[in-house]
């Protein structure tokens, strides 16, 4: 049979827009193509603005990593300026970026992936009675009546029943790759429904802290919520109250919940070891202790693992020009000068669009496809994200991280080459919220006792005014986002912005191949993988989803650089 | 929307008969059992849930993220009691093919009676290369289900005034929902993202009140967007009073007193912000502390410097600030007045000879 | 040279613009204040009340600001023809021409007028007509956002969308028009002392009690339009 060619695109559940592009042959996908359809250049918008508004600008590259870019956009304006933050606005970010771990994590687990895995129209057929059982005997929720499942199966019956299927038309119920009894089913579609109305409450902590969720607010040099535990306008005991009940809701949910749903769908799974795909592992590391600053021991450990061998961790320097380079060999951009990788220091994003004119309906997968640039670390492909810390935490001898992963592979009865797949990605994201929830408790905890030992500061003014800056100096925050290694570079030239690049995990998992057909993470996860229909791509999107793609986040928005000095006209300011 | 599937199938002529076999095909198509034909049956002779349409374009996806977290009606049940969300890529079960095909299928069932709900804006440069979804750009996909929809709800200020990707320079050549449609109602309900109850509740009303809300003359809903953050603002006794937050965390800040001059641009935007509040009524940006940034507001990213007060013009792209060109037209207009004095003293005195006699006339 | 004395400014204009001069100069200074709210202090809210105060004492100055301006609208129908501004007379470009090469210093005469020279009387229209109305419109539809549907917002409220940028352009632009009539005034004062000085005319007397020199023998020729 000749070799056959499945596109899909739009790619759902996920953020922005991604395409992939699959050659089918014998059953199984030979190659695959991944391209981001999507582009904003907010690079040349960035240049000449006010480095203490760029959070504000950076942030909206993507509205479900809500919080993390604007974080790492203060952190690498902080460090140009060489700003220490107090300790109580380190805690208080520490805090925002756990809470966005955990919703983000479990939105992914129920809202964006279950669907590969979980047959909603199965779940009709599920005996309430059975289910009942099933999640009693797998955890002390409380909503696990028979009644309850029977409701919720009744719901979902009306609602098949109406003809109009919604979010679920046209879904591929009843294909092979689904695997859960009707009863795991019926059980997740339940918790479907709890995980969407528990989500909504755990952003309130953004709330309290940032004024709002999608996109709270920040402040170079700490945070904008004062304070004072004896006024009533001000972060006081009611709003600590508000973030501790919230912090218990998200314990019990995801102990009650998502683990012990994550453990029983996986179990049904744990021969399905398909999307493995490179082999190469990356995290930059975070949440590191707010003095000694050093992500090696800290709660995400940074380091490299190269093919698999977990018995090595290599060092990774965001800053070192030989380590990350970006290549375009396949993206819709030009360099001027040298067409080689680039580190984000010197890099340029100048469009060079030499794909087919819209409507289209098929790349030329042979010259450049994505608006995706393709990073490397010392030239090779990395998988970043919830696996790569996993793994790298595990390399590094983390306790929890050892404790949590040998504890989980223990439970699945399974080794640690499992851990290489689709599935091997979700189960980490799983073990990393259960570690992220404990961490926000402990982080509350600490945040009150600075608090109780007399410390208000939240905010440093010293550096606030543009008149003390250095003429010239630049600054990189990195940390870890949900969905991986994230890195953001400023270049601060007389008080404004002179270059601004982010180089964000889905950049590395969606990368397009580069030159010498090395793939990229996607790509090579979907190689060599089996599917039923090609017409219905399920298995394609299950491997996709298991890395949580963010493609607004990918497609090279900010990327900048001119180099070129600051047109000053540009700018009245 | 007032008909019924039933009835619109007895005013095409089919008989009662044809519809109840109609229905128990629908149920094995559906893989149901036969018992589930009468449901069918009976939800078909209902009024059937408001399809929805949702596109998602040139965006960062807040706007859904907002969208999910509406706490008031709920989500699920907006998504089983009201609407019928017939395409989300964000959440929808189905990608590729079959995505699109379940919403040609609404488009088509639906033909004047669904609801478009667009977040993003629509880039038009080159041709719409800079978002396009299944290959198409998103201008062709915009207008087509566009064009037979009741409305169309402009979602976040992607879509109604283009947000970030449209501030100076715009490279992509952004523009807004409302630039595009034009034969159908087009409702701004702008923020970054808009409040979750917000959204929501604009679907609400119109289903409610079977009829599109009434728009202020910025076009958006009254019952959401009538009056500015300032108007309701839990600092604004502060404001009148005239205590002002100097600076971050100064004793003023931690009196919750008014954030006007760290640059709040709450006098100038409308949105819900300090009345709804955010995530089921928790706080809003100026309760804890940060300066509003406008963000439901035309080319606010264009309004920054984030932190200083509202004294910038946007005249076309770059904003400037009053006080400092003001100060410059009046430094000038001294000088040139300075200048032009001494010029006349100086030409008067080289006058003076053939002056004098006039003089001794009088 | 004989001088006569001219009633050239009835007791109305004079009237209108004592009390002009008055608002405009509150309007500007409490309008900055606005702005920039320079002077704070601290104590109970509702014992201090300093941006409120200065915001109704800006709101009272316009509404009589808008009176005096109507006052003046009328005016410019019923008094006397220095009162008026008619661009399409007879002569008015020339003598635009004649007044601007007199202020270069290219001639030494300028058009005798009573009243206000061509270019005076432009500089007056765009400011004191366009402008005025422009900051008449603009601050009420400001005054109309915290009352939307009220009197305010019907007569003004379009002018919110009519600038790309909305509600903050709109009061950007009624700040920056504050410095225009700022630097008109400088201006203004500056060319009525100069035209005291050098024709020694009475002209800055002339807007207190309303009568100007004018030369006997002159050329007279604005009685002919
Ligand atoms: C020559 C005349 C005027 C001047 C020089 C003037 C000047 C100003 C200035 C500088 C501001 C501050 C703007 C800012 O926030 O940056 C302001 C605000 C304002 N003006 Fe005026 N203005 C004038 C006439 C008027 C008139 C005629 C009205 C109303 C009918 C008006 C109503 C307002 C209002 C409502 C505000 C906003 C005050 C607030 O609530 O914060 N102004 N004005
Ligand atoms: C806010 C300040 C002022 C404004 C806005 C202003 C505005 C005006 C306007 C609009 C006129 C033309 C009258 C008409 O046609 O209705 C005028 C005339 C005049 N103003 Fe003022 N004025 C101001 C301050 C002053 C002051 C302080 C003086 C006193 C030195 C002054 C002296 C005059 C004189 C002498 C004339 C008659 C000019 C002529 O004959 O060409 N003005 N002013
Ligand atoms: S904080 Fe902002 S919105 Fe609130 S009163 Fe002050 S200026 Fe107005």
């Amino acid at each position: 049979m000749a070799v056959q060619r499945i596109v899909v695109d739009p790619i759902t559940r996920i953020e922005g827009h991604l395409r992939i592009e699959a050659d089918f042959d014998n059953g199984k996908i030979v190659n695959a193509f991944s391209s981001g359809t999507t582009f904003r250049g907010l690079e040349k918008i960035m240049e000449g603005r006010d480095p203490r508004d760029a959070w504000a600008f950076v942030q909206r590259i993507c509205g479900v990593c809500t919080h993390i870019h604007a974080i790492a956009s203060v952190q690498a304006v902080e460090d140009a300026l060489g700003i220490t933050i107090p300790k109580n606005a380190d805690l208080i970010r520490k805090i925002m970026t756990a809470t966005q771990f955990v919703q983000d994590h479990v939105i992914h687990f129920y809202h964006l992936h279950a669907l590969d895995w979980v047959d909603v129209v199965s779940a009709l057929k599920a005996d309430p009675k059975a289910t009942s059982t099933l999640a009693q005997s797998i955890s002390n929720y409380p909503k696990s009546s028979v009644g309850y499942f029977t409701d919720i199966q009744n719901t979902l019956k009306g609602f098949v029943g109406s003809g109009q299927l919604g979010i679920f038309a046209n879904g591929y119920w009843g294909h092979p790759a689904y695997k859960l009894p009707p009863e795991a089913n019926l059980m997740a579609v339940a918790h479907y429904l709890e995980a969407l109305e528990w989500q909504k409450d755990i952003v309130r902590i953004h709330t309290i802290f940032g004024g709002k969720n999608p996109h709270p607010n920040y402040l170079v040099g700490g945070m904008a919520c004062a304070i004072n535990i004896d006024n009533d306008n001000t972060i006081n005991m009611e709003r600590l109250d508000l973030v501790a009940r919230e912090i218990n809701k998200a314990i019990d949910f995801v102990n009650q919940v998502y683990i012990p749903d994550l453990f029983a769908i996986g179990s049904f799974y744990k021969d399905w070891g398909f999307g493995g795909g490179v082999t190469n592992y990356m995290s930059y590391g975070s949440l590191a202790d707010d003095k000694t600053r050093n992500t090696k021991d800290a709660v995400f450990p940074g380091g490299i693992i190269l093919n698999r061998d977990l018995s090595k961790v290599m060092d990774v320097d965001p800053r070192d020009p030989e380590q990350i380079k970006e290549v375009i060999d396949h993206s819709w951009y030009d360099y001027t000068g040298d067409k080689g990788g680039r580190h984000p220091w010197n890099g340029e994003t100048t469009v060079k669009y030499t794909g087919p004119k819209p409507p289209y309906q098929q790349l030329d997968t042979a010259g450049k496809y994505s608006w995706i640039k393709t990073p490397q670390w010392m030239g090779k492909s990395m998988e970043v994200g919830p696996l790569a810390r996993m793994l790298v935490g595990y390399a590094r001898g983390n306790d929890v991280i050892k404790t949590s992963v040998d504890g989980a592979l223990q439970k699945l009865g399974v080794g640690k080459e499992s851990l290489f797949s689709a599935l091997g990605r979700t189960l980490a994201r799983g073990l990393e919220t259960k570690i992220m929830v404990d961490y926000l408790k402990t982080t509350y905890d600490a945040l009150l006792a600075n608090i109780k030992a007399g410390d208000s500061k939240v905010f440093e003014q010293s550096k606030w005014d543009p008149s003390t800056w250095p003429k010239t100096c630049q600054g990189v925050g990195f940390t870890e986002a949900p969905r991986g290694a994230l890195a953001h570079y400023v270049k601060i030239d007389n008080g404004k912005v002179s270059l601004y690049q982010a180089v964000v995990p889905t950049t590395w998992n969606a990368a397009p191949e580069d030159q010498q057909h090395q793939k990229g993470p996607y790509e090579a996860a979907l190689i060599g993988t089996p599917m039923a229909d090609p017409q219905k791509p399920l298995e394609i999107i299950r491997i996709i989803h298991s890395f949580d793609p963010c493609i607004a986040c990918a497609a090279h928005i900010i990327d900048v650089n001119t180099g070129e000095p600051l047109n000053d006209n540009h700018f009245f300011y | 929307m007032n008909e019924t599937f039933y009835q619109e199938m007895r005013r095409k002529g089919y008989s009662r008969r044809d519809f109840l076999k109609m229905c128990g095909l629908l149920t094995a198509v559906l893989g149901l059992e036969a018992s589930f034909t009468s449901r069918i049956a009976n939800a078909l002779e209902t009024k059937p849930r408001l399809p929805v349409i949702y596109l998602s374009l040139q965006e960062c996806t807040c706007c859904a993220e907002s969208f999910i977290r509406t706490a008031h009606p709920l989500l699920s049940e907006l998504l089983f009691n009201m609407i019928s969300l017939d395409y989300m890529e964000t959440l929808q079960a189905a990608s590729g093919l079959q995505a699109e095909e379940a919403k040609m299928k609404t488009m088509q069932d639906y033909k004047g009676h669904y609801l478009v709900v667009v977040e993003g804006s629509i880039p038009l440069n080159d041709d719409g290369i800079y978002c396009t979804i299944g290959g198409r750009s998103a201008k062709d996909i915009l207008l087509e289900a566009a064009q037979n929809s009741v409305a169309v709800i402009a979602y976040g200020s992607c879509a109604t005034n283009t947000c970030v990707q449209g501030a100076y320079p715009n490279p992509t050549g952004a523009v807004p929902v409302k630039n595009i449609v034009a034969h159908v109602p087009v409702i701004d309900v702008p923020g970054c993202p808009p409040i979750a109850e917000v959204i929501a509740g604009v679907i609400a009303h119109y289903l409610t009140f079977d009829r599109l809300p009434e728009l202020t003359n910025l076009g958006r809903p009254k019952a959401f967007y009538n009056h500015r953050i300032h108007d309701n603002c839990n600092r604004r006794a502060f404001f009148d009073a005239g205590m002002f937050v100097e600076n971050f965390d100064d004793d003023g800040a931690k009196q919750g007193w008014c954030l006007y001059k760290v640059g709040c641009k709450g006098p100038t935007t409308y949105n819900a912000c300090a009345i709804t509040q955010w995530n089921n009524g928790v706080s809003y940006p100026i309760k804890s502390g940060h300066p509003c940034i406008g963000c439901s507001e035309p080319g606010f990213y264009d309004n920054f410097p984030m932190y200083e007060h509202l004294a910038h013009v946007p005249i076309t792209a770059m904003p400037f600030e009053p006080d400092k060109i003001g100060k410059w037209i009046t430094g000038l207009t001294v000088a040139g007045v300075a200048a032009h004095g001494v010029a006349t003293g100086v030409i008067k005195r080289l006058d003076k000879e053939p002056r004098k006699d006039e003089e001794a006339g009088k | 040279m004989l001088k006569k004395s001219v009633y050239v400014w009835e007791s109305p204009i004079r009237i209108y613009h004592w009390v002009n001069v008055i608002l405009i100069t509150v309007l500007v200074a409490t309008g900055l204040f606005i702005g920039d709210p320079i002077f704070t202090r601290p104590g109970e809210a509702y014992a201090v009340f300093i941006m409120g105060k200065v915001r109704l004492w800006h709101s009272m100055a316009a509404w009589l600001f808008i009176a005096n301006f109507i006052y003046r609208l009328y005016w410019a129908f019923v008094g006397n023809e220095h009162a008026q501004f008619k661009p399409w007379r007879k002569g008015f470009v020339s003598d635009g021409i004649e007044s601007v090469k007199y202020y270069l210093f290219l001639t030494k005469e300028h058009t005798l007028h009573l009243g206000h020279n061509v270019v005076a009387q432009l500089a007056y229209f765009t400011v004191m007509w366009i402008g005025s109305l422009f900051m008449i419109l603009s601050g009420l539809a400001l005054q109309g956002e915290i009352f939307p549907g009220g009197l305010q917002a019907r007569i003004a409220g379009w002018m919110i969308p009519l600038f790309g940028g909305g509600s903050y352009a709109l009061r950007s632009y009624h700040h920056l028009t504050t410095w225009i009539f700022i630097a008109f005034v400088v201006v203004h004062l500056y060319l009525v002392i100069r035209q005291d000085i050098l024709d020694d005319d009475a002209t800055v007397s002339s807007i207190i009690n309303g009568h100007k020199f004018a030369m006997v023998d002159g050329e007279d020729n604005h009685d002919k339009h």
